[in-house]
């Protein structure tokens, strides 16, 4: 859905932390969870 | 306690070796990732880089448990930079010890590369003809 709507990043390329823990895109949600959305890493 | 650490502070290689002695280890291997003045064909800058500080933290301490499960070493360590760099600044450092070499070799080389591959931290080239840009991850 937010695919379409905002033309977001495909689930290969980004991941998805909730409250500070990488997790998976199916993942249910709480109130008050905060979701990061994070493009590929580039540390180093 | 994790001892992967992000810090906006230069790193300082003299002060950061200091920290660690273990009698135990014969061998300490170390990492460092520096500041290059070119990416791409692109004469570069500077760079800045920024993190998701608690993740990467976090994922970095799992990093090293990783390394210490998986290899015969004493002890490992890493700091990464965050902020604005200079040509020839450490970006990253990694450092372990062990009673062998082979072990601490391999072992710095797992941590360098995960961290590459799995820590939540992005660069930013700032380029000599003022064009800037985040670079792009293998995704």
């Amino acid at each position: 859905m937010l695919q379409e709507k905002y033309s977001f990043p495909t689930q290969n390329t980004f991941k998805v932390a909730i409250n500070d823990n990488f997790t998976e895109w199916n993942e249910p949600l709480d109130q008050q969870d905060i979701i990061v959305f994070m493009p590929p890493v580039t540390g180093g | 306690v994790n001892h992967f650490i992000i810090s906006e502070d230069e790193i300082n290689i003299v002060e950061f070796n200091k920290q660690f002695k273990n009698p135990n280890a014969g061998a300490i291997s170390s990492f460092q990732g520096i500041v290059r003045n070119n990416n791409l064909g692109k004469d570069v800058l500077r760079l800045e880089y920024q993190s998701y500080d608690r993740l990467a933290e976090k994922e970095g301490g799992n990093i090293l448990n990783e390394a210490l499960e998986t290899f015969d070493i004493e002890s490992a360590y890493c700091t990464h930079r965050t902020g604005a760099l200079e040509i020839g600044d450490i970006a990253v450092v990694v450092i372990v010890l062990a009673g062998h070499r082979d072990d601490s070799f391999k072992a710095c080389r797992y941590i360098i590369d995960e961290v590459k591959l799995r820590v939540p931290i992005w660069k930013k080239e700032i380029y000599q003809n003022g064009d800037s840009g985040w670079l792009k991850g293998a995704g």
